[in-house]
């Protein structure tokens, strides 16, 4: 196994959130979590207040609650299920995945990012709760054991970006390594990967980016690393002994896109060895019309939104289908062509005709689709 | 005599008030006419509020009074005085007169909010306090969104006034500037609210895209040549210019509906059944539609799509749904 790269290689205090305020629900001060991040932010002044909704009406409201939500972090407990289906899109196909909602928002600041319309607190949450957490699990786990199961924390957050703030990667991956019917995915678009190194790999374990063309990254990721940065880190997490997972997502059409993914997927193969990555996932640009208003007035130089876009079966705005198809096997073609022939692929969102245009496959349903992630592995057999 | 929270009741020559400081102000573009006909019948029962500003009496409340008994050559006439010489309180009380006695239209509550800020109300309290008295969210986009209105020019205004254009309408066109609604508003005024969102949406969308002025968009020659066109009248030419910035902003979309079209017309596609694809062709699949009156119709209608299908045409028309 290859050495562990320095921690100093990994510690970007220039990037690493650190919020300005915290506020800690009283009914969560005694969990563990709470204290590791007050102690992990000792600089940082925190509140410990009654009621959570009182804290949201208190804080005085500028004209950008979201902006303005990035730089605070609340510290509470989850009160319903932290596993949940992912809900994908009516209309589409899904994927069977499974989200855990430990942390809600991110301090990073996309410009396509659902989280601006889709939350109603725009603090970065945590849920501290992780007793219930792992009772949670246990249950959905038991409930689940004779099934293949993908399971992820970066639904509605980023799995890394606070990870040095609640170290939560390392409980996840030493709690998941033991059952092999999962596959558990953490996602980011950051390289706090420091705490990885200092956890055992597992086979079960992926760990996985989100890409985009590198102008697209530094024009509409604001706070994300640009795109060459995630691809190193991905590859020191291989040599870790990891295995990886990429998600072009959202693949957003922009002058010169064919040039931008081109340069990312020949250095992402040019990086990792094509059996170490576990899968590759594509899906379009798409949002809910009430995006676009936020996009507008929050991201005024944004062009993204202004290409041929339609409304789906879900209501959402994405491309002409046309387009869709041309971009896909683009970009499917780009990944086969750089040594990628016998990675899984599969579209996050799409229709069965997309599916088979652009990947030659008829998946039924949600479950189709998965089987032909997971078997790959060779697990759950 | 007559007091009100200390304001003397005085008759006062009309010719004493001056009409040109405006800066009460509240209704806009009104009519006086049923005043007028009301205070001939009988009289000015409500005497308007004035106040002294500069040496000179000028209206606090009662715009319409004063303007309908001026028009009538009645002079001198009742009016509170007030003594308040600051003028936030002062528009307070034009304000609240007004709102228990009517609405604001849309303009109105742009001009309210932009005075009552001009008159150093504190930001959060015009939203908090005021906003929700015009049915209007306490949200700071809201008041942000009623400034930029209260700064459209006065004829800008009195068109959206005459016009009763909606908020979403207005919303839309205060994000071009003063000289592109010189452009956009004669067109779009003929238009139903929801073309007219349409085609501002349009015209702003395909400016960002392809980073050109409206002005350039506008004097393109098939805009041009629509806007010089003597066949059509103002709504037809509106509504051509609406379509023709719907062709330029999905020109793929556009190419396939007209393929659709050209390929039914080819195939002569009965026109009692009605054949359509998914919106925007998003599924590659088509709904037929039809109705009938008992067997015999029902199989004429049968055969006819049958026939259809026989032809050498439907391969054509079947791609323009299902090729990308």
């Amino acid at each position: 196994m290859n050495l562990p790269l320095s921690s100093k290689q990994y510690r970007m205090n220039n990037t690493q959130f650190f919020p300005k305020k915290i506020f800690v629900d009283q009914k969560s001060l005694h969990f563990p979590l709470t204290e590791k991040i007050l102690q992990n932010t000792a600089n940082t002044p925190f509140v410990v207040v009654e009621n959570i909704q009182s804290v949201l009406t208190s804080v005085p409201v500028n004209k950008d609650p979201v902006s303005q939500g990035k730089s605070m972090l609340l510290l509470t407990s989850q009160k319903g299920d932290f596993v949940k289906s992912c809900p994908c899109t009516p209309g589409y196909i899904g994927c069977n995945y499974f989200i855990i909602n430990l942390d809600l928002n991110c301090p990073m600041d996309c410009s396509y990012c659902i989280l601006q319309h889709y939350l109603s607190n725009p603090f970065i949450t945590v849920h501290v709760n992780k007793p219930d957490l792992w009772t949670q699990l246990d249950e959905f786990l038991s409930k689940h054991r004779n099934r293949r199961l993908r399971l992820g924390t970066g639904e509605l957050g980023d799995s890394l970006a606070l990870d040095h703030l609640t170290e939560n990667s390392l409980e996840l991956i030493s709690y998941f390594r033991s059952k092999t019917n999962v596959l558990f995915e953490l996602k980011t678009k950051t390289v706090n990967i420091k705490n990885l190194f200092s956890v055992e790999p597992a086979e079960n374990i992926i760990i996985s980016w989100s890409l985009n063309s590198e102008k697209m990254a530094q024009t509409e990721e604001k706070g994300a690393p640009p795109v060459q940065r995630r691809i190193e880190a991905a590859q020191s997490i291989t040599k870790r002994g990891f295995r990886v997972g990429f998600h072009f997502d959202p693949i957003i059409l922009h002058p010169e896109w064919e040039e931008g993914y081109a340069e990312i997927i020949s250095s992402l193969f040019a990086s990792i060895e094509p059996n170490q990555i576990a899968w590759i996932s594509l899906g379009s640009l798409r949002f809910p019309p009430h995006l676009k208003p936020i996009i507008q007035k929050r991201f005024p130089k944004s062009r993204i939104i202004y290409e041929e876009m339609i409304r789906g079966k879900d209501g959402k705005y994405r491309y002409f289908k046309p387009l869709r198809i041309e971009l896909y096997r683009y970009i499917i073609d780009l990944i086969r062509r750089n040594g990628g022939k016998e990675v899984p692929l599969y579209f996050c969102m799409e229709s069965k005709e997309i599916w088979e245009k652009g990947l030659n496959k008829k998946p039924r349903d949600k479950e189709d689709v998965e089987k032909s992630i997971s078997l790959p592995l060779g697990i759950c057999r | 005599m007559l007091q009100l929270r200390g304001m003397r009741i005085r008759k006062i020559p009309l010719e004493d008030i001056n009409l040109f400081d405006k800066r009460f102000r509240i209704s806009f573009f009104c009519s006086t006419d049923q005043l007028i006909q009301s205070i001939m019948e009988v009289g000015l029962i409500y005497p308007p509020v004035v106040t002294q500003r500069n040496g000179f009496m000028i209206p606090v409340t009662g715009w319409k009074r004063i303007l309908a008994c001026k028009q009538l050559f009645l002079s001198p006439i009742p009016v509170f005085v007030s003594r308040e010489t600051d003028d936030l309180k002062s528009f307070k009380l034009a304000l609240f007169e007004n709102l228990t006695t009517r609405g604001f239209n849309l303009i109105e509550r742009a001009e309210i909010v932009s005075r009552l800020k001009k008159f150093g109300e504190a930001e959060e309290r015009i939203i908090q306090g005021y906003l929700p008295l015009f049915g209007i969210p306490p949200i700071v986009d809201y008041y942000d969104l009623y400034i930029k209105i209260s700064r459209m020019s006065q004829k800008e205004k009195r068109t959206a006034c005459e016009k009763d254009m909606a908020l979403s309408v207005i919303e839309h066109l205060i994000q071009f500037s003063p000289k592109e609604r010189k452009l956009l508003f004669p067109v779009i005024v003929f238009l139903s609210q929801n073309k007219q969102k349409e085609l501002l949406e349009l015209t702003r969308e395909i400016s960002l895209k392809e980073e050109k002025p409206v002005q350039e968009i506008f004097n393109s020659s098939e805009i041009k040549n629509v806007l010089l066109s003597g066949n059509l009248a103002p709504i037809q030419k509106a509504d051509r210019i609406r379509l023709g910035l719907k062709e330029k902003r999905f020109p793929l979309l556009s190419a396939q509906e007209r393929s659709f079209k050209s390929a039914k017309r080819k195939l002569g596609w009965p026109k009692d059944i009605n054949l359509s694809p998914t919106p925007y062709y998003e599924d590659n699949e088509a709904h037929i539609k039809f109705s009938f009156t008992g067997k015999k119709d029902y199989l004429k209608k049968l055969s006819n799509l049958r026939r259809m299908a026989e032809n050498d045409e439907f391969a054509a028309l079947l791609k323009t749904i299902s090729d990308e």
